[in-house]
Parts: C-alpha cells; sequence; structure tokens
C-alpha cells in the first residue's frame, strides 16, 4: 500500500531519518520547533476523525475482560481490527463542558470536544481548539499547520458543524471541495484536471500579486471611513487575502515530486451522494498532508451534528438524526446506524492502511500520528458521558496501547467530577510536545489522564 | 442552497440568548422591540449606527456576477459552502463568519468568473487589439467598474485600473491580461461588500447621508437581492435620492411588484424555511406521495406573494386568511371542496368555518415543525412565540437530557405533555406547549384529524401574553386571533428592520427598532407599508461618524 508519488521518504532515508530538519524548506520559513517532532526527528501529527450523533453502545463497545483483553469481533470498531495493538478505547470519560450550560446539546458537544470549553450563545465556542493551539505553538515552519476538512458539514448553526475554532467565538469552516483543500496544500502550482493553466508559473504569481496590490490598496480605503466593528473585519478579510497570497505561491516541494499528484475533482461535493467521493478524497490529502509533512494537525468531520440524511450507498434512506433518536439499543434503527459506524470505520482503516506502509525510520507516519475517532455525544439520546473516545498512534512513544481503559462509570449516574474528556485533550497534546497542564476551562480537571 | 433546520430544543430561530440580550432566563420573556440604548423621548433624533460594509449574500454576489458577466453562471451555492450562518437571515452580518476557506473561495470564484467573457456586452474588440490605446480601455475601465461597484468610478481609479491593465499587455496575453483586470474588480471589497460610503468626504463626526449610490444598492439588495437597475442607478446620479420622499418613491416601485421584489420574497422564506419540506424525514406511513412535499412548498410560496402582491399584505391575512394557493392534488389532501382534480395552482377560498387558516396551517409548516412520525407541539408552540410574536423561551436548563415525548400509542400530545407540568419545564412549557397543543388536528405532515391513537383531540387553548388573550378552540380560531396580536405587528416590523440592516440585535440599532414599532405603519399590518417605514427611516438612510 505504499505510495510511491510522494518521495520524501527516500530523501529521508538518505538523511538517515535521525536528524531533525526543517524538512520542506519554504520562503516563509521559520524554524521548526523541535518539540513537535519525536525523537527520532520525525513530525508528530493530529488527525480528528469526527463522525455525528454518537455511537449504538451495544454494537461499539467491545466486549471486555480486562484492560487488555477485548474483543473487535462483531462491533463497529472491527474494520479497525488491524490497528488494535495500536488503540487506546477510552471509556467512561464524560465531556463535562457539555453539561455545564444551557444550549442545544449536539451544539454543546461539538462546540466542546476540541476546545474543552462550554458554548455561547447556542452558536459558539468559547475558546481555542486544541488543532489551533498545536498550529500556534507548534506549526512553526510548516506549511499549513492546521487543516479543517468537511464532508458534507452543512449545518447553517456553525456550533453544529464546526470543531475548530482560532478562539472564542471564531469558528473555522471546513474544507468541503477537495480540489480547494488540495490547493490549500499544494498552492496553485499543480493544474487541476484538464485544467492546461497552471497558475503556479512565474508570470502567473506576478500577475496575482499586482492583482493583490491594487485589492489591498482598496481595502485600505475603505477602512479608512467604515466603523470600528467593520474595520476589525475588514482588516481580517484583508489578512486572510495576504495569507491565500503566500499559499498560492508553489512550495519549495514541488521539486521532490511530493505534489505530483493530480487534484482530485468531487463534481458536487456538497451533494449526499458525493459523500464517498469526497471522504475518500480527503483521506488522500490527509495522507499526503502527513506522508509530505504539508500539515500537522488536521481535523475531518464527517457530516455535521445535524445529520438528517440518508446514506444510500449503504441503502439507507432514513435520516440518521432522526434514527438516532429512535435508537436506544436495539432493533431496525440501531442496526442502520451500526452499518454507518461500520462504514466510517472501513473508511478511517483505508488511510491507516496507507500512514502504516509509510516507514518513517523503524516506525510509521500512523505510529507518529495520534488519531482522535470521536463524536459529540456518547449516544443518540444526547448523554455526554461515556463518550465514544478512541485513540490510535503512539507519536510520543509513551504510551500504552492496546487496551481498553475505563475512566468512570458507564451508565449515567456519572458525576462532574469523573475523568473530564479535558484530560484526554492534554494527554494528547503532552503527546505532540505542548506541554500544558490543562486545556480549556480549567474547573475541568488538571493534568493528562492517568495509566496512559 | 437550502438552509439546514436545527433541531431538538433549538428548533426554529433558536439563537435567543444572542438576540438583542432581551433573553431572561427561567420564564417568560415577553419583550420584544426595544431596549436599553434607545430614547425614551421620540423627538430627540436616535443615535445611528456607524457607517457600515456589508457582505453581499452568495444569493446577490451572483445577481451581481450575472449583470457584470452574464456567462460566470451559478456560484451562489458554492459561495455558501464556506460561509457560516445560524442566524434568521443569511445576509445577518453579526453571524456571516469570514474563514480563509470562504475568502479562498472569492478569489476562485473570481477567478473563474474573469475567464468568461464572452457574454459581456462591455468587451470591446479595441481592448484585445495589439495596441489598445488610454480612450479604448479607459472606457471599458469606466463602464465594467460602474457596472461592478454599483457606483461611477472616481478618475484616479479609472486611471490606476487601466495603467495596470496596459502593464499585463507587456507580459502577458490580452485575454490573459483582461482577465487579470477584472480579477481586480471582483476581488475588491467594493464588490464583495455594499458599502455605506457617506455622500460628503468629510472627517468630521456626526450624522451623515449615506451617498445617493450607496443608497441606491441599500434599497436595491434589500427588496430586489440584486444590485440597483438603471432606473436608481439614473436616480442616485440625478440626486433624487437625498430625500425620504425621493427614496420612497422607488422603493414603493421596486416593491409594486413580486418579480422585483425577489429580496422579499427570500425574506420570507428564509424566515419561515418552508422549503425544508423537501428535505423533512417523514415516515412512509405518515407520507406515502413524496410529491407532496412540492406541493406544499409551492403553496407557500404562491400564498405569500397572493397575499402581499394580490392582496392587502396584511399579517392579519398572512396568518389569518379564509383563503391558500392551491392545486387539485394538494386541495383534496387538506379535504378544500369544490376544487377539480386537474386543477392549477390558484387562489381558493376555503368554506366557511374551515379547519385552516394562514401561513401557520400550511402543510409546508406544519411538516417542518413535527419529527419524522408524530406532531410536535413544543416545536411549533416555540416557532409560534419566538418567530412570530418574538417572545423567546430559553434553552432547557443544563441537566435535563432532551428527548422528545414518544408516542406511547394509547395517549394523546396533550396527555403526554402534561409532564410538563412541573416547576422545572413549566415556566417556560406553558407559554410554548398551548400554542402548539392548538395545531394538535395536523398530523406529521399537516394532514387533518380529528382523533389520536383514536382518542379525541382537544385543541381548544388560553392564549396568554398577548394583547389578543383569551380562549380558542382549534387551529383556525388562534391563527386568525394571532394575526390581530400587537405582538405578532410588532414582531414582524423587527424582523423586516433585521433584514433591511443586514443584522439582528445590534445595540446601535435598537433606538431605530424602537421608533418604527411606534409608526402607523405597523400599527395597520401591512407588511409592504412597513417596509417602506424601515427603508426610508434614518437607521437605514444616515449614519453616524465617531470620529
Amino acid at each position: 500500500m505504499a505510495n510511491p508519488k510522494f518521495s520524501r521518504r527516500m530523501l529521508l532515508r538518505h538523511s538517515g531519518g535521525a536528524v531533525a530538519l526543517p524538512l520542506l524548506a519554504s520562503p516563509w520559513n521559520s524554524p521548526v520547533v523541535q518539540a513537535a517532532l519525536n525523537s527520532d526527528g520525525y513530525p508528530k501529527r493530529l488527525l480528528v476523525y469526527y463522525t455525528p450523533n454518537g455511537r449504538i453502545p451495544n454494537t461499539f463497545w467491545p466486549k471486555r475482560n480486562s484492560e487488555t483483553d477485548f474483543d473487535l469481533t462483531g462491533t463497529s470498531l472491527q474494520p479497525l481490527a488491524a490497528y488494535k495493538d495500536r488503540m487506546q478505547i477510552l471509556g467512561g470519560i464524560q465531556m463535562s463542558v457539555a453539561r455545564d450550560a444551557a444550549g442545544n446539546p449536539h451544539a454543546k458537544g461539538m462546540a466542546g470536544l476540541l476546545t474543552g470549553r462550554s458554548m455561547a450563545g447556542n452558536e459558539f465556542a468559547t475558546g481555542i481548539s486544541l488543532d489551533q493551539e498545536l498550529a500556534n505553538k507548534l506549526g512553526a515552519g510548516v506549511r499549513l499547520p492546521s487543516l479543517q476538512l468537511g464532508v458534507h458539514s452543512v449545518a447553517d448553526n456553525p456550533a453544529r458543524s464546526i470543531l475548530s475554532y482560532a478562539g472564542a467565538g471564531k469558528p473555522l469552516s471546513p474544507v468541503a471541495d477537495p480540489a480547494a483543500a488540495f490547493r490549500l496544500l499544494f498552492g496553485a502550482g499543480v493544474p487541476a484536471a484538464g485544467n492546461t493553466t497552471p497558475m503556479g508559473d512565474a508570470s502567473a504569481s506576478a500577475k496575482r500579486s499586482s492583482v493583490m496590490d491594487l485589492v489591498r490598496k482598496q481595502f485600505a480605503d475603505v477602512k479608512t471611513w467604515a466603523g470600528a466593528e467593520d474595520r476589525a473585519k475588514l482588516e481580517e478579510h484583508a489578512t486572510m487575502l495576504n495569507e491565500l497570497e503566500k499559499r498560492l505561491t508553489p512550495p519549495v516541494v514541488t521539486s521532490m515530486g511530493c505534489n505530483k499528484k493530480p487534484a482530485p475533482v468531487v463534481a458536487n461535493p456538497l451533494a449526499v451522494d458525493s459523500i464517498p467521493a469526497v471522504l475518500s478524497a480527503h483521506l488522500d490529502m490527509v495522507a499526503a498532508a502527513f506522508t509530505c509533512d504539508l500539515s500537522r494537525y488536521i481535523v475531518l468531520t464527517v457530516s455535521d451534528a445535524n445529520n438528517e440524511i440518508p446514506y444510500p450507498w449503504l441503502g439507507l434512506q432514513a435520516e440518521g438524526h432522526d434514527q438516532s433518536h429512535e435508537s436506544n439499543s436495539s432493533g431496525a434503527a440501531a442496526m442502520d446506524l451500526t452499518k454507518r459506524e461500520r462504514w466510517h470505520a472501513e473508511q478511517l482503516a483505508t488511510l491507516l492502511d496507507k500512514l502504516a506502509a509509510t516507514k518513517e525510520g523503524d516506525r510509521t507516519v500512523l505510529d507518529n500520528t495520534v488519531v482522535l475517532y470521536a463524536s459529540e455525544v456518547a449516544v443518540g439520546a444526547h448523554f455526554p458521558w461515556n463518550m465514544p473516545f478512541v485513540l490510535i498512534g503512539n507519536p510520543s512513544k509513551s504510551w500504552r496501547t492496546g487496551r481498553y481503559a475505563m475512566y468512570g462509570a458507564a451508565e449515567k449516574k456519572a458525576t462532574l467530577t469523573t475523568d473530564p474528556h479535558n484530560k484526554l485533550l492534554v494527554s494528547i497534546a503532552n503527546a505532540l510536545g505542548a506541554p500544558m497542564t490543562s486545556f480549556g476551562d480549567p474547573r475541568f480537571g488538571s493534568g493528562g489522564l492517568a495509566g496512559m | 442552497m437550502l438552509r439546514r433546520r436545527d433541531k431538538d430544543s433549538n428548533a426554529q430561530g433558536g439563537n435567543s440568548a444572542s438576540n438583542g440580550g432581551n433573553t431572561s432566563q427561567g420564564g417568560a420573556t415577553v419583550a420584544s422591540a426595544g431596549g436599553a440604548a434607545g430614547t425614551a423621548n421620540p423627538n430627540v433624533p436616535c443615535s445611528l449606527p456607524a457607517p457600515r460594509v456589508v457582505l453581499l449574500t452568495p444569493a446577490q454576489y451572483e445577481n451581481t456576477l450575472a449583470v457584470v458577466l452574464p456567462g460566470a453562471g451559478r456560484v451562489a451555492d458554492l459561495l455558501s459552502s464556506t460561509l457560516g450562518g445560524g442566524s434568521d437571515f443569511s445576509n445577518d452580518s453579526t453571524v456571516q463568519r469570514l474563514s480563509s476557506p470562504h475568502v479562498e473561495n472569492l478569489f476562485e470564484t473570481a477567478r473563474g468568473a474573469a475567464t468568461k467573457l464572452s457574454g459581456s456586452a462591455l468587451v470591446s474588440s479595441c481592448l484585445l487589439g495589439a495596441a489598445p490605446d488610454q480612450v479604448c480601455v479607459g472606457g471599458f475601465v469606466k463602464n465594467f467598474g460602474q457596472a461592478a461597484f454599483r457606483r461611477p468610478l472616481a478618475q484616479d481609479e479609472i486611471d490606476k485600473a487601466s495603467s495596470r491593465y496596459q502593464n499585463f499587455r507587456k507580459t502577458l496575453s490580452a485575454g490573459d491580461s483582461l482577465s487579470a483586470l477584472i480579477r481586480t474588480f471582483l476581488m475588491s471589497p467594493y464588490f464583495i461588500y455594499r458599502t455605506e460610503l457617506p455622500s460628503q468626504p468629510s472627517t468630521a463626526k456626526g450624522v451623515v447621508d449615506l451617498s445617493s449610490y450607496d443608497r441606491a444598492s441599500a434599497i436595491s439588495y434589500t427588496i430586489t437581492d440584486g444590485p440597483p437597475d438603471s432606473a436608481l442607478l439614473q436616480a442616485a446620479q440625478n440626486n433624487q435620492l437625498a430625500t425620504a420622499d425621493g427614496v420612497a418613491q422607488h422603493v414603493r416601485r421596486l416593491l409594486g411588484a413580486s418579480n422585483t421584489a425577489v429580496g422579499v420574497k427570500n425574506l420570507f422564506l428564509e424566515l419561515f424555511k418552508y422549503d425544508q419540506i423537501l428535505e423533512t424525514s417523514k415516515d412512509p406511513k405518515v407520507l406515502s406521495d413524496d410529491s407532496l412535499r412540492d406541493l406544499m412548498r409551492l403553496e407557500t410560496e404562491g400564498f405569500v406573494n397572493q397575499v402581499l402582491w394580490n392582496e392587502d399584505a396584511n399579517i392579519s391575512t398572512l396568518l389569518g386568511a379564509d383563503f391558500s394557493w392551491l392545486n387539485g392534488k394538494l386541495a383534496a389532501f387538506y379535504g378544500v371542496p369544490g376544487v377539480a382534480a386537474a386543477s392549477p395552482f390558484a387562489k381558493v377560498k376555503f368554506p366557511a368555518g374551515f379547519n385552516r387558516a394562514g401561513l401557520l396551517t400550511h402543510g409546508s409548516l406544519l411538516g417542518v415543525m413535527a419529527g419524522s412520525t408524530t406532531s410536535s407541539p413544543v416545536i411549533r408552540g416555540k416557532f409560534i412565540r419566538g418567530q412570530l410574536l418574538c417572545q423567546q423561551t430559553p434553552d432547557p436548563p443544563p441537566d435535563v437530557v432532551v428527548t422528545p415525548l414518544e408516542d406511547d400509542g394509547k395517549s394523546t400530545a396533550r396527555q403526554r405533555h402534561a409532564m410538563h407540568n412541573q416547576p422545572k419545564c413549566t415556566g417556560c412549557h406553558a407559554l410554548m406547549d398551548p400554542l402548539g397543543l392548538a395545531f394538535e388536528n395536523f398530523d406529521a405532515i399537516g394532514r387533518y384529524r380529528q382523533t389520536e391513537n383514536n382518542l379525541p383531540i382537544d385543541a381548544s387553548v388560553k392564549l396568554t401574553e398577548t394583547s389578543m388573550d383569551g380562549d380558542f378552540k382549534g387551529p383556525a380560531e388562534l391563527a386568525r386571533a394571532l394575526g390581530r396580536t400587537k405582538e405578532a405587528k410588532q414582531c414582524f416590523a423587527e424582523k423586516l428592520f433585521s433584514y433591511a440592516l443586514a443584522r439582528t440585535g445590534h445595540p446601535a440599532d435598537r433606538c431605530g427598532l424602537e421608533r418604527l414599532t411606534a409608526t402607523a405603519s405597523v400599527e395597520s399590518g401591512n407588511l409592504r407599508e412597513i417596509l417602506v417605514s424601515v427603508l426610508t427611516a434614518d437607521s437605514f438612510l444616515r449614519r453616524e461618524v465617531a470620529q
């Protein structure tokens, strides 16, 4: 399953694989943060793989005899069985932030999942999300430290479709179109399939910067008379244009052959029927981003917390969200949703196969990555306890993997004092090289999870 | 693109806490328009908002692009995909979130559109010649720029863009140069935003009029969802929009016909979200014929048109009309007698004492505000309180796990909802549940019924906290009463005001909203006249410069 198109591996093998080097020099590089690399000099990465509306408990949680003796057979995690020894299933953790305030339970779960903070106004999280915190602290020198990808994540209310926040009330919309994600990662230097006019050549760059110059001046002009609130908005827009221009400049990586892959084309990326194609293309993008080290902290949302869609390619015509409310433990709705969960896991497995097939020293890209497979609620009835958290990978080599741990009670009597998921976020951050003792709302725990 | 519905406790427009700060916790909230920041004395002018830039909605962007570059095609859905929302209205600048993906999306859209010049009458052949002269280039820039910016360009803007084109030509082909030039217009803030420039350039603080061209755009984008037409631009050039009367004349002209008032139709679509009936999940046992969905959408669309442009445009008619817009098939589904099976959509008057009246009894709204198999009195009641009466009810307390009250197959919804009679719940549910229970004669797809689980449905309710409080029996009676409440009139005024101002609940708008709700047009309940009042008010036409 190795991907021969990405040849940074070869480069690293030649460099002995033990040098912590700025892997991909680019014009705006600042020095790589040492803590972001593991002891062999390879980058440590995070993928958050989100799928909506909790899990069907009976088919999700494996049969468990002890922490290290559990059986994935027949569960919706079975497609990931090949990675059981690199997996940590974390039972009994609760999302305390989602119990903390009024508001819609799905929205609270989305807003709190990566921020560790409660939601404001039924719309937005009240703090920065972990991926952005990591990008800020550790992402220097990486082309696109963080990336948000969405597969039909279309809910109107941002708190229903967005997990990443640049700060309180600053949601980062996921990219829906794989072609757009491709351009973000690789610049516009490679023509999309069927397009014969690459934008990455020198004259196009010159033209672009000339266009941008004029537009920048106009933004400055408008700013002089707009009110204070809108001045800030215009400034933000202009900054994003500058960043865009920087991204559109082709990366030096071209010469290493890391982007000799045609841009993906999905005709109608927002259609329900396109979900399998978009997810597959996005997962390819994650593989490319990690193996070429173009991005390190990626959040991939599959559908959104509204999830009012059928999965026709699985023969499932009912809407997921409605079914999640009808699916206490068994019955037709639960069976349907289990099929969806298995499918989500199968798709994730295709990515893990690629990451595990790409060597980094005597380990693989997968080993140097932490995949967090999660949802915004535990089950269709919205409970925020016994959240279905699964980790795969061991970037700092310090974790005890191959276990199914219990961090609290699985039933609803769990109180606010059992392990909150903020501790999980701290553990992930520490493993990726960001020293911190708490993340998000400091009321919810300090330190990471015990026994990791 | 269809706007998606938030479900569960947050059913429709459920951003209570963020809208204007009038929400109180733990019980009835019966404040609507107005608030702290106004001035109580109606003779003292309100302080006005600061000059703004208002991002064109994806639809407005597409409509503008269609005028500038007719071959550019449809781009609104793609632009919507990266623009956050979450309010009643897609133009709400307080919830639109610029993001890197959206800025990139705008960039790519401009890039794509700039290559599609074939449809543009503005491109003259002299431009593509070997050495285009200054007159040719300047002429193009002047015309194209005016179309793109919805105002004449200043001479130095023409000069800068022209010399940019000549520079491009030194290294690029004529086609590439032209597309680069066009991108400078399409990426400009003057294209992407609707601006509120003062009429006189001045750095002094104080109240200023919007420039005539910005007034033309403000009027046009609000009413037509597109750029100003030639009559409006002409009026701006002739300084005829400098007075409220001059503005009113054009507002009435554009509001006068349903084919120009696209923005107003969109306002009602976004407010009631009736197109969501196309994608609301329904159990086949409840709805076996999916073709009814689109008929229901067409009913509400046609009904709103009928009320606004062929009837009295009054809120009481919108909510209490004894007619609807039906074809034979939908009339049969509703049980309206005397409509031939093959009859196309038309105004159909209900017989006396019929069980339906007005918008709230349309299958579209009833179906959207219901579950897959059962009706939802809470969602229906919350919608009426929140969206029609502007009486927001807070979300459930944090320790309540929100699950729908399951139909146990042996009770009525009224019996099941009795569980809300406990201290933790009743404060809000006493406000919401009765309004929803009045519509229990309509099942999850709006089919009329007299029994549920073989038990008789009691749809009599007590209306509280309005100017029309009293006992009402059944949906038609309650709908007619709601349409005559002072609260509904003021609430519609608030919604129209928010749509026109392209934001909701901003403190700087409160005084203007307070003044609006005191006008005779709001008292009259005439929706078109309320819009005229909104669009001729200082809060729409003037701004206050702070420094």
